[in-house]
């Protein structure tokens, strides 16, 4: 037993271990790993959107607070004309306060599918991201560079009762920090439709993560929306009254 | 008087033009003040040989203080400018604006010129206490229970005309309103909009929960002259937005005698992928006209509204579609039908933002209708609007 007490025994052990339990993971797994790590049990973050077309930009500021899978809440900062707009997702259910008459109104459940305030991202890309664990099955197909970091290439293909948009999806996972480094969107009819490209890896809260995120629609272009996080905090203490109705019109 | 003038000539000086940016840091975490302002010049035609011109431009201060976190003050100030034909060739158009139709007199108008008005109202002011289950709410205020986005039942204390395009916060009303939270997403409400008689005020209560996916709504009590109950719910039919309300109205004092008269407005709505939002609705007013004999379309664009009377015909139907050409470029088009009145009214719009913060919109107004003899065009309003946020 007295190998195993050396210390550069023991080392060798650990990393036998634990690279062996990396190699036993299943795609499933490592997305689940990756989609755990953005949201946390629970997370707030700042961040801008920027708009960008051939001839324009637009920049809007935007305050998030997320609570499991299911419950989000977000507040327009920027531009002055949209700021106090708040948007309440809980489930399928989605709710809008409009400050300047002072009222929330539901919005259809179609709206989530929709262009989130004429961005390239829709409210699912930006919320529901755990649809690519529950909605989809996994294959690791390769493993490849990007940003300068070794990713496994994984696969995914909608389950048969999912209801989806998309055909497949390939995306790229760095093997040490599970971050989600790139991601390709195809259509039923296999051609590509839309990019998330991360990148300006940054320590946010002890968690390594890409700051910027470039949602592009492949055909058009000149076109595409970035995402930067300025402020991402996780695991916080959201009290739940964040997530009502009537907290709306107090969110700051 | 005086005094009110120069208070609001320095308020649109000193604040008007400032962005809450200026405001020192530590105030800042309590106070917010932003606001338009907005150039709306528009010629209104039947016939090319009419044409009436008129100029509006609109200053909006929104002031919220946040005492602490139980305690909120706003304030919201609407100042107007108008001058053109229509200011010229109305005698006493100052007066008219001048009233205020709520319980606190918070409209003035502060000048008059044989073809200008200058006018400043008030149309929010109110204090709320927020504690932990309760919330308190005293001063002019919106009292939102309406669902549909067009068409109102249930909306006792704020009914509104959706002509009124350029007032989109739409006026307040002055009441005393309780609110007792009872989930995250369901609560009771009691509010009470007094006046001089027991004919003119409302006292009403409500209770909101979330069920099934649908929010669902219950409202009763004495509304003006009569008794009022109704309800309505917000769902969604498969990735559709399904909702509806009612009330219904009975005379207070011939109970037995009068007959019930009924308010029922449904909505359909849905976003398409290509970002095109598309509303469908439909209004039964139990005391609509069915014929276009008496229908006079001035009363309707110009008249006020009430939950009981949202339109002046029994049966209205209602399009809205929507939509993005880009992020900074919306369309919008409105199209009314009143059945049995005969009437079609088309609202198209067209919004720019040249940039951040600057915008230019072109609104048009047609109303057609049918006297038997055929479609005839009584009046178009064709606006534009140049508007600054900050």
């Amino acid at each position: 037993m007295s190998y195993i007490t050396h210390p550069g025994s023991l080392l060798l052990l650990c990393i036998y271990l634990i690279t062996g339990a990396l190699q036993a993971q299943s795609a499933r797994e490592i997305i689940q790993k990756a989609d755990a790590k953005v949201r946390g049990t629970s997370a707030y973050a700042e961040m801008s959107i920027q708009v960008v077309r051939p001839k324009w930009t637009k920049t809007m500021h935007l305050k998030t607070w997320t609570k499991g899978k299911d419950k989000s809440v977000s507040l327009v900062t920027a531009p002055a004309k949209e700021k106090g707009t708040v948007f309440l997702m809980r489930g399928k259910e989605i709710w809008n306060y409009i400050p300047s008459i002072e009222r929330t109104i539901k919005l259809p459940p179609s709206m989530m599918m929709q262009n989130w305030m004429g961005t390239d991202m829709t409210n699912d890309d930006l919320i529901k991201q755990s649809s690519i664990v529950t909605d989809y099955e996994q294959e690791i197909v390769g493993s490849e560079m990007v940003e300068g970091r070794n990713c496994w290439k994984i696969a995914l293909t909608p389950k048969p009762e999912a209801s989806v948009v998309w055909g497949k999806i390939l995306i790229w996972i760095d093997r040490k920090d599970y971050m989600q480094l790139k991601i390709l969107y195809y259509d039923e009819d296999d051609f590509l439709v839309n990019k998330i490209i991360a990148s300006d890896i940054k320590t946010f809260d002890r968690r390594v993560l890409p700051s910027k995120l470039e949602f592009i629609p492949v055909d058009k272009e000149g076109q595409k929306t970035i995402i930067r996080y300025q402020v991402w905090k996780f695991d916080v203490n959201i009290p739940e009254k964040y997530f009502s109705t009537r907290y709306m019109k107090r969110l700051k | 008087m005086l005094r009110y003038r120069k208070l609001l000539v320095c308020i649109l000086i000193g604040m008007g033009f400032s962005s809450s940016a200026q405001i020192p840091k530590s105030w800042k975490e309590h106070l917010t003040i932003d606001g338009y302002i907005k150039y709306l010049p528009s010629t209104s035609f039947g016939r090319l040989d009419t044409l009436l011109t008129n100029n509006y431009i609109h200053n909006r201060i929104n002031t919220k203080w946040y005492i602490n976190d139980q305690w909120t003050v706003k304030v919201d100030l609407r100042n107007q400018l108008f001058f053109g034909e229509t200011v010229s060739n109305t005698s006493g158009y100052g007066d008219l604006l001048g009233k205020d139709k709520g319980w606190l007199k918070l409209t003035r108008t502060l000048a008059e010129g044989h073809s200008y008005v200058v006018h400043s109202a008030m149309d929010r002011m109110y204090i709320d206490y927020q504690g932990d289950k309760w919330e308190a709410r005293v001063g002019r205020q919106r009292i939102n229970w309406g669902i549909n986005l067009a068409w109102n039942a249930n909306d006792l204390f704020n009914a509104y005309n959706l002509v009124d395009f350029d007032y989109q916060e739409r006026p307040g009303t002055d009441a005393i309103r309780l609110q007792y939270y009872t989930g995250d997403l369901s609560h009771i409400e009691l509010a009470y909009q007094p006046d001089s008689t027991l004919d003119k005020s409302i006292l009403a209560g409500l209770y909101k929960c979330n069920r099934w996916g649908y929010d669902w709504q219950l409202i009763g009590g004495q509304y003006l002259t009569d008794f009022v109950i109704g309800g309505g719910w917000a769902g969604s039919i498969k990735n559709a937005g399904f909702k509806g309300e009612a009330s219904f109205f009975r005379d207070r004092k011939g109970w037995r005698d009068t007959t019930t008269a009924a308010s029922i407005s449904l909505s359909l709505d849905y976003s398409f992928k290509n970002g095109l939002y598309a509303n469908a609705s439909f209004l039964y007013n139990s005391s609509g006209s069915n014929s276009n004999a008496r229908f006079t379309p001035q009363r309707w664009i110009a008249g006020s509204l009430s939950a009981k009377y949202l339109m002046p015909s029994k049966y209205s139907y209602l399009l809205q579609l929507m939509g993005s050409f880009n992020p900074r470029a919306k369309g919008n088009l409105l199209l009314v039908y009143g059945q049995g009145l005969d009437f079609i009214y088309l609202m198209p719009s067209f919004d720019y933002e040249i940039k951040s913060n600057w915008s230019i919109s072109l609104i048009g107004q047609v109303l057609l209708i049918d006297n038997n003899n055929g479609w005839r065009n009584p009046g178009n309003t064709i606006y534009l609007q140049l508007w600054y946020s900050y």
